[in-house]
């Protein structure tokens, strides 16, 4: 199985790399960009085939490392 | 003797220079590394995380220092009130561990800020803290990319209204009044003490500023002030005092 798992910043977290970013391809013409914010996308492959127990892995997983729930929000985008 | 454990987390260069500050400049006071993955501290007097490179910054600052063995230790020694301070990627390891409110985020610039910075102290509430003069303005070296400091607001409210912001960025005068302060750093927060007192983060290093053949020695005081004992209580007046042999 293999699992998608998409981390945000919170919309109240001020996000320097989206602002920056939005500038630069303003720079280059796009200036119908009128923001931009940057993520994370996590891949992770899995033995078996429980996606209950996996989704309950990842959530776990999400709680204790791969999310710092004080500054993001995260989706489980897949698990198949 | 005074006993400092600094926890060596992967990725952490500071320990070297927070131990010679500690042993070779200050004195007096023995200070120790404590490998990552180590179940015990060795009986500290007090914990300092040191900074330097951060681990795993592609997933977050701190983030998967966490999920080293010794953090535990250091979770229990905070709980039990011992007094711990955090450098730099130190500090952001403390929020991540939940000793510390808020978060550090990216600089407002995005670039990695390598530079003297002010600070001002804001709170003597805290063993690193309290030898302090408030207000005094102290020269310290900062180095990283995720710098500036986040806190919800009912976080910063309270902070504020505890005393546990600890130093704020200013200019050389001591002024802070730049909306996007150094860095981004709401409130221009560059330090913050725990809701009970004993542990503190900021992200300058005064572990680098502790000769003046490196630019400064403003660092001292910081480092050295949780090895100073507090006073005596003083006796209420007319509490029996022994009478003025001096008349």
């Amino acid at each position: 199985m293999r699992a998608q798992i998409l981390i945000r910043l919170k919309e109240d977290v001020p996000d320097s790399a989206g602002r920056v970013l939005q500038e630069r391809v303003a720079h280059l013409g796009f200036t119908d960009v009128l923001e931009a914010r940057v993520g994370k996308l996590i891949e992770l492959e899995f033995e078996g085939s429980d996606r209950d127990g996996a989704m309950n892995r990842i959530k776990n997983m999400c709680r204790q490392v791969l999310v710092n729930a004080r500054t993001e929000d995260y989706e489980i985008l897949s698990v198949e | 003797m005074f006993r400092i454990a600094v926890p060596k987390l992967p990725g952490a260069s500071g320990a070297d220079d927070l131990i010679y500050a500690y042993t070779s400049v200050i004195g007096g006071v023995e200070a120790y590394a404590v490998e990552p993955e180590a179940e015990r501290l060795g009986k500290p007097d007090a914990v300092v995380l040191p900074g330097g490179y951060s681990f795993g910054d592609y997933l977050r600052p701190g983030g998967l220092a966490k999920t080293c063995r010794v953090t535990g230790a250091v979770k229990k020694f905070a709980r039990d009130g011992g007094p711990v301070l955090g450098l730099g990627n130190g500090f952001q390891i403390l929020c991540e561990l939940d000793l510390l409110p808020g978060s550090l985020v990216i600089n407002y610039s995005t670039k990695f800020m390598n530079e003297q910075a002010y600070i001002k102290v804001a709170s003597r509430a805290c063993p690193f803290t309290k030898h302090l003069e408030e207000d005094s303005i102290l020269k310290l070296p900062i180095s990283c990319y995720y710098g500036a400091y986040f806190a919800d607001p009912r976080t910063l409210r309270e902070l504020e209204a505890d005393d546990h912001v600890a130093f704020r960025y200013c200019n050389h005068l001591g002024d802070v009044d730049d909306p996007i302060g150094f860095n981004g750093s709401l409130n221009s927060i560059a330090g913050v003490i725990s809701r009970h007192g004993n542990v503190m983060g900021m992200m300058a290093h005064p572990e680098r500023a502790v000769e003046a053949i490196r630019g400064g020695t403003d660092g001292i005081a910081i480092l050295e002030s949780v090895l100073i004992p507090d006073a005596e209580p003083e006796h209420e007046s007319g509490a029996q005092e022994a009478p003025s042999q001096e008349g």
